[in-house]
């Protein structure tokens, strides 16, 4: 068996081992202790009296999650949106990778690169704020609307709209970004494959189709499969700063449900119940992500 | 009847003769309350530190040694040790938290929430107060927190009781007044407009103002319905999220009574009518502010602050000198009897002494000696316990340390940059907020948070305001102290605006108006489970019928679903509360 192989040989590389230990300590203390603070999604906690004074009360604060009118509504909240931001946010980075490829002017290119990549830098806080102003019926987007004689559209105001904002916003923020994995896959396809394509007669788009695109199908299958671990996240500050009452039916997500719940009102247990919910979604779908991952592309962290 | 004037006469003279006899020691009849503890002891606690105030602390350390600390040593015999300093109050409050959890609370618990007093008295870790307010604070401080007690309905402790006893000495404040609307009137006399009294005469000025500024926003509103909001209530005497007592005696939640639903009806007609920010619900009360900071409103609810402060027409005057602010009256719907909010609070934030601690009484003692100090100006004080202060009367006068202020001004110096040793600890004791000369003296202890919190008395600020009012009327600047008149209202504008809100308020009837929320006690259990979505379906509900988005027969579903999600259990608490008190 080949796994017999990886024997520890703590001879040849206990130093190495030895190396490891910090790294090991770190991640205990501050990954692996701070999950013992979970257990207080069991209790009806009171800072007063600690982890194993409060009072056990099992699995109520989750059930008073999904008997709360809005418990499934913020699910389903949070999976639209995120589940929108990786299917159109990555379509987009994809397309935007296979445009710059084409580009053969280098200066234009790596400026263009620049600047998209920019807005990944910029918070929410700051980037929430200009799109309000920019957004409002007499912003410059609604503005340039009334050119065509469109009227006021209500992008933040407006329940319907209000998930397509957040979905666009962001990923006017992160394609760029997102691209770049693209474009490290685009920069490792043979170049002798375009010129043999070239000599049998492929265009442009042909050359797209049967060599760039089927290139790259490993590297989106991967991204895809990965960001399965990611369907319960919306994108936190962004919501925050950009929703309002009026979009509450369609804009809460889980985990500005339990901002509100445990930083405005306190309700530590409850909202450690609503977000371990989630962690414990997401934890599922990240092993189902990777053993999907390993199993069809051969590629594996672990 | 003679006899009784030759008596008050005689009585008279008699005070007079013991009135100079003022020294810093107590005498032996008041000693208990006023003891120094021999050898010193230590009470330990956490300490709030500005990060604004960082440079004022070089040093003078908050948890250590600093002016104040050594005068209460002095006085007291309490030596102040700090657990913790943290830049902000939830920091604080989560030290607490932390210092909690590890059993290894301080032996005083400075600016807690009413919650958290509740939960540590529930927890038994706080020492119930109501023997040792009784044995260890003077008449004097007795008098203070009565006064309190008094202006607060008898609801004072009411947040910081637990099965009947008190755990807690509240931090009690708030505003000189509740907000009011402010208008712009050099906008209204260019519409030819008055000041409206009543909400038929305000949507004359909003459809005037609207026709000439149809991208102004004519009434000034933000997302978390806190201002703007309330001004369209009051003329109903419509009381949204605060529970108030209803015709049986009974404490009912304002926000499900039909009045709401007259001022929600009221402000849809205004929103359709484009006298609102068409974006009001994105905004944030900041961002609501600029309209006005970037003169393009006309109408906004706020304070006396909010010249310079969140509303800030202040910048507004700054680029165009013509910018002018004045109050108007609280609205009505018929010239009937105006209404205002609350604007006294109680039990926010609370000071309570550990069930641990050994020297509870010190806390008190220095509450003595602190209320003492800090009290020295007002005179009707001296007036009823003449014999028992231990500080001579003071009145109003330019800063103690005027000439040295003058001097670092002269030299181009402002505000923080007057160097810290003139701005020092240059009197004895801590002072009073009321007075200028004091305030250097006040600092340390307004910034730390030091000791229990009782300096100022129910509706001081008021007085303050009514006293430079008069100065400002009567250009007689002799009765105020020299250093505010330049340090922020140098503007006649703002002087204009913020006085007019005292006249507003006192016109309507000064207290009689307000209506106050009649529920302070800690949430409920029902509460904490259900308020987080009520309070969501209550916001997100009366947005939308304010922009149209649902009908306003929609105010009967959202009372129907509070009754039916929780709010029938919160009521019966709520009024299980009340009837405890």
């Amino acid at each position: 068996m080949e796994i017999r192989k990886t024997r520890w040989n703590l001879k040849k590389n206990g130093i190495l081992y030895v190396m490891l230990i910090p790294a090991f300590a770190l991640l205990a203390i501050f990954s692996y202790y701070p999950l013992y603070g979970l257990v207080i999604a069991f209790q009806n906690f009171m800072p007063g009296k600690g982890f194993w004074g409060s009072q056990w009360v099992g699995l109520r604060n989750f059930r008073m999650f999904f008997m709360m009118p809005d418990g499934l509504q913020v699910v389903r909240n949070t999976f639209v949106i995120a589940v929108s931001k990786i299917i159109f946010g990555n379509l987009t980075s994809i397309v935007f990778a296979l445009l710059l490829n084409e580009v053969r002017v280098l200066r234009y290119k790596r400026m263009v690169q620049t600047l998209v990549y920019l807005p990944h830098f910029l918070s929410w806080v700051v980037v929430g704020g200009v799109f309000i102003d920019l957004l409002g019926s007499r912003g410059i987007v609604n503005l340039i609307l009334s050119l065509f004689g469109a009227k006021p559209v209500a992008f933040l105001g407006n329940a319907s709209i209000f998930p397509v904002t957040i979905v666009v916003t962001d990923i006017w923020k992160g394609f760029g970004w997102g691209a770049i994995i693209y474009l490290a896959a685009l920069s490792n396809v043979d170049v002798q494959l375009y010129e043999a394509a070239i000599i049998d007669g492929a265009n442009k788009w042909q050359q797209v189709f049967y060599i760039t695109i089927p290139a790259l199908l490993p590297t989106i299958a991967v991204v895809y499969t990965l960001a399965l671990g990611n369907v319960l996240n919306a994108g936190f500050e962004q919501v925050l700063m950009l929703y309002n009452p009026v979009v509450y039916s369609t804009g809460d997500i889980i985990d500005t449900y339990t901002y509100r719940a445990g930083l405005e009102q306190f309700r530590y247990s409850y909202s450690a119940a609503v977000g371990m919910f989630k962690s414990v979604v997401a934890g599922a779908l990240i092993i189902l992500s990777y053993r999907l991952v390993y199993r069809y592309s051969d590629y594996r962290i672990f | 009847m003679k006899r009784k004037l030759v008596l008050t006469l005689a009585l008279l003279l008699v005070m007079a003769m013991a009135l100079p006899a003022y020294a810093s020691n107590p005498k032996e009849t008041d000693e208990i309350y006023y003891k120094k503890f021999d050898p010193p002891i230590t009470i330990s606690s956490g300490f709030r530190q500005l990060d604004s105030t960082a440079d004022w602390w070089e040093g003078n350390p908050p948890d250590g040694d600093n002016p104040y600390t050594r005068w209460v040593l002095d006085k007291t015999g309490v030596q102040y040790k700090g657990m913790f300093v943290t830049s902000n109050d939830a920091d604080l409050q989560q030290q607490y938290n932390l210092a909690l959890a590890a059993n290894d609370l301080p032996d005083l618990v400075t600016k807690a929430t009413k919650d958290m007093i509740n939960q540590m008295a529930a927890s038994g870790v706080l020492m119930p107060l109501d023997d040792l307010i009784e044995e260890w604070c003077s008449p004097l401080t007795k008098y203070i927190i009565n006064e309190w007690v008094d202006a607060t309905g008898g609801l004072f402790f009411a947040p910081v009781t637990y099965e009947g006893k008190i755990y807690g000495l509240p931090e009690s404040g708030g505003g000189a007044m509740p907000d009011y609307p402010q208008y712009r009137v050099d906008i209204l006399s260019g519409l030819g407009k008055e000041i409206p009294t009543t909400v038929d005469e305000l949507e004359d000025v909003l459809s005037a103002y609207h026709e000439a500024f149809p991208n102004g926003v004519g009434l000034v509103m933000d997302q978390g319905l806190y201002s703007g909001f309330r001004l369209l209530m009051d003329p109903y005497d419509a009381h949204p999220r605060i529970w108030i007592e209803g015709d049986d005696g009974k404490l009912v939640y304002g926000s499900t009574l039909p009045e709401v639903k007259e001022g929600l009806a009221a402000l849809r007609r205004f929103y359709e009518k484009g006298y609102l920010d068409p974006e009001f619900y994105t905004k944030s009360m900041e961002k609501a502010g600029e309209s006005v900071s970037g003169n393009n409103a006309l109408l906004y609810e706020g304070n006396w602050y909010s010249t310079y402060y969140q509303f800030n027409p202040r910048a507004a005057w700054e680029v165009d000198n013509s910018v002018k602010v004045m109050g108007g009256p609280y609205l009505t719907v018929d010239g009937g009897k105006q209404h205002a909010r609350e604007y006294m609070s109680t039990g926010n934030t609370n000071w309570a002494i550990s069930a641990k601690c050994e020297h509870p009484e010190a806390m008190f003692i220095i509450l003595n000696w602190q209320i003492q100090s800090s009290f020295r100006d007002q005179a009707d004080l001296y007036e009823l316990f003449g014999d028992q202060m231990l500080y001579e009367y003071e009145v109003e006068k330019p800063a103690i340390n005027s000439d040295e202020i003058e001097a670092a001004k002269a030299e181009g110096k402002t505000g923080d940059d007057i160097p810290k040793a003139i701005r020092g600890y240059l009197a004895e004791g801590p002072g009073n907020t009321d007075m200028q000369s004091f305030s250097e003296r006040f600092m340390p202890i307004m910034r730390t948070q030091y000791g229990f919190y009782l300096h100022s008395r129910p509706n001081q600020e008021t007085r303050r305001f009514e006293r430079f009012k008069h100065a400002y009327e009567t250009d007689d600047w002799s009765g105020v102290p020299a250093t505010w008149k330049d340090q922020y209202w140098g503007i006649t504008m703002l002087w204009e605006a913020m006085f007019s809100g005292i006249d507003v308020f006192r016109e309507a009837g000064g207290n009689d108006i307000v209506t106050f929320n009649k529920f302070v006690g800690a949430p409920t259990e029902s509460m904490t489970t259900y308020k987080g979505y009520l309070d969501k379906l209550e916001q997100e509900t009366f947005t939308k019928i304010i922009v149209g988005e649902l009908p306003l027969d929609a105010f009967e579903d959202f009372v129907n679903q509070f009754y039916a999600f929780g709010g029938t259990e919160m009521t019966e608490e709520v009024n299980a509360w009340y009837d405890s008190l």
